[in-house]
């Protein structure tokens, strides 16, 4: 089946959905958006792969999006409080992020072309997708150094990272060992979250 | 037998376990010990691809495993990094029997040797930048233990390693790329960059440094240490590979000048932030990032070989050994001033020097051995990378003196803030029996290891 035209459709929802996580004031949305983002993530790891390898993208990060939910109901809501922090500037803060979204929205579609340079293989809509998500995963990063928002932004930049390197690897060690990776990060990230809250061990 | 199931997964499945029964603290402790010698020696002992009897069995250690198209080699060849990385690992368990690390210290520390084995196995072996980040991944329960506060160092350490992985594995593929155009010719700046920033990232080179002070001041002082020790290491052999797989490389000068630079601005920044340190835990951290500076410039004093590996391998591994030995005898010493004084600032050890003596000259030492200082460990590596620059550029020793001086400078300061107290002040030893033997026979393996190697 060809896959091409989800393409474009995929690369909107992507946007979308890394917006909505680095605006986002409810985890709750923003984990939906992150399991979101895997689905756009799949669609465009169909292109270079087949059905079976993409969908280890899209089943590592569900349960990556999974184990975040998780550990940060188990950590409670004093914990959830604190993933608003951003909240406290409203709105100049919240427009300021909207603004440096903008601005990475804006800056991508002239890259974009050179990255697809690269490889014949790479279409526009991938270069185009991977680096919107490694812009706002970097943003992300720089906004906060909460645990989830971090792991969240870190799972971003992975993925924009992975639909590039999908095109030039199509390895099924290298496809399971970056999933593992995810999962390694979602785990870690749902770790950092309730480690204050657990019990010292000693 | 294959090597991979013996150096991979036989440590692998013991932190399983070790896991599972990591309040046997004592047990665990003990079979992580004997786990690592024993690798140790069967990496020493072992021949490989050859028929070994014993007794009535018949038994083949092969080098390669192969798993979904790709394959781990494990050869004669790695012989001494096997013996590098489980003799050391050994060496850390034995010293977390006096600083108390944690519960699942010997467990992480068991899967983070069998990650490291596997990233001098992998093969393509780019795939080693995935492996690394999977080891920072193991590291991070050390780093944040069970009920207390999150420090930032943490948060800023795991950001930095993923962001190293996907910079490494996708200049991975655009030198692939060049060498399959056969060679330098057609090779651009771009993956050069994208494999300088992934290594800035993976190796803490400024300004990616933050964390290592971070840590060296958040974490407990022994765990902060082994992650110092691990993953640059790791970063390190992976770097060693890299050049060594494509040789054109070795020849391409940007690289070098990269190496030099990042290696030369380490060091240098290094001793100066390391001589204005009021805090222990920090003037570890800040000696590290010097250390760190020195592989880089070891690395890099190999441009233009036709086998750096081979030419590189035999001061890197030395250097990369005796920094794990004087790093772990100043972390136990660290974490033994921080157990009695309950801090690690310059006001709070003041004195400590006539209290402790014994982990307060252990302290010093490790120090002076890590900036260099004659007689001790660290000495004759420094000598090695100082005559090797002599001859690629010469240009750069200066920075290295003023780095390791401006190291030797900070030693000096903790040296009179240990023992600048009272002179009426009675020099007591309240450091336990165990403590005292292994801080002595610690300061003395400096001294041995220095004139050995001299």
């Amino acid at each position: 089946m060809d896959f091409r035209p989800f393409a474009f459709p995929a690369l909107v929802l992507l946007m979308l959905t890394s917006a909505a996580l680095l605006l986002s004031q409810n985890w709750r949305w923003s984990i939906i958006a992150l399991a979101a983002q895997y689905f756009g993530v799949f669609v465009l790891t169909l292109l270079p792969w087949s059905v079976g390898m993409a969908a280890t993208k899209l089943i590592s990060g569900w349960i990556a999006c999974s184990v975040l939910w998780i550990g940060i109901t188990e950590a409670g809501t004093v914990r959830t409080e604190s993933w608003k922090e951003l909240d406290r500037s409203w709105p100049s803060g919240r427009i300021f992020r909207m603004l440096a979204v903008l601005l990475v929205m804006l800056i991508v579609p002239t890259i974009a072309p050179h990255v697809s340079e690269l490889s014949p293989a790479l279409s526009l809509p991938q270069a185009w997708a991977g680096l919107v998500l490694i812009g706002l995963g970097l943003l992300q990063l720089g906004f906060t150094a909460h645990p989830l928002r971090v792991v969240a932004g870190l799972l971003t930049i992975l993925s924009g990272f992975e639909i590039i390197y999908a095109v030039v690897e199509s390895s099924l060690l290298v496809a399971g060992l970056l999933s593992m990776a995810n999962l390694g990060l979602a785990i870690t990230g749902a770790y950092l979250i309730m480690v204050p809250m657990m019990e010292e061990t000693g | 037998m294959n090597s991979s199931y013996i150096w991979i997964l036989i440590p692998l499945a013991a932190a399983g376990l070790l896991t599972i029964i990591r309040k046997y603290e004592r047990f665990t402790i003990t079979a992580g010990i004997a786990i690592g010698m024993g690798l140790a020696l069967l990496a020493w002992l072992a021949p490989f691809n050859q028929i070994i009897d014993i007794g009535p069995l018949q038994m083949r250690i092969s080098s390669t495993f192969s798993i979904l198209g790709r394959r781990f080699v494990l050869g004669s060849e790695d012989r001494q990094l096997l013996i590098l990385i489980f003799a050391s690992i050994s060496l850390w368990f034995l010293g977390s029997i006096l600083t108390k690390p944690g519960h699942m210290f010997v467990p992480v520390g068991l899967a983070s040797s069998a990650v490291m084995t596997t990233t001098l196995a992998v093969e393509p072996f780019l795939y080693a930048a995935i492996f690394i980040l999977i080891a920072a991944l193991f590291l991070i329960p050390l780093l944040a233990p069970p009920g207390r506060p999150l420090g930032r160092g943490t948060i800023r350490f795991l950001t930095f390693q993923t962001l190293g992985m996907p910079f490494i594995l996708f200049s991975g593929w655009l030198f692939e790329r060049a060498s399959t155009f056969s060679g330098a010719q057609f090779l651009t700046l771009t993956p050069v960059v994208i494999l300088g920033f992934g290594i800035l990232l993976l190796l803490a080179v400024f300004p990616f440094h933050t964390w290592i002070p971070m840590l060296s001041s958040e974490a407990h002082p022994y765990v902060a240490a082994f992650v110092f020790y691990i993953i640059p290491s790791m970063v390190s052999l992976f770097g060693i590979d890299f050049f060594s797989r494509y040789p054109w490389l070795q020849n391409t000068d940007s690289i070098f000048t990269f190496l030099f630079a990042a290696g030369s601005i380490m060091v240098l920044t290094g001793g100066i932030w390391a001589a204005f340190q009021t805090h222990l835990g920090r003037l570890m951290g800040f000696a590290v990032l010097i250390d760190i500076g020195t592989s880089l410039l070891l690395i890099g004093s190999g441009s233009g070989s036709p086998d750096l590996r081979n030419e590189i391998l035999p001061i890197l591994i030395p250097l990369l050994f005796m920094r794990g030995l004087a790093l772990c005898i100043w972390a136990i010493a660290l974490s033994i001033i921080r157990t009695k004084t309950g801090s690690l600032s310059f006001l709070g050890v003041s004195d400590a020097g006539r209290k402790i003596p014994f982990a307060a000259v252990g302290a010093v030492l490790a120090h002076f051995s890590l900036a260099g200082f004659p007689l001790l460990a660290g000495f004759p590596t420094r000598l090695a990378l100082l005559e090797r620059l002599a001859d690629v550029q010469p240009g750069i020793i200066l920075l290295v003196l003023i780095g390791m001086i401006g190291l030797l400078a900070g030693g000096l300061r903790s040296l009179v803030v240990l023992f600048a107290g009272s002179i009426e002040t009675n020099i007591q030893t309240p450091e336990t029996r165990a403590e005292r033997i292994f801080l002595a026979a610690g300061t003395l393996a400096l001294f041995a290891a220095g004139l050995y190697l001299l």
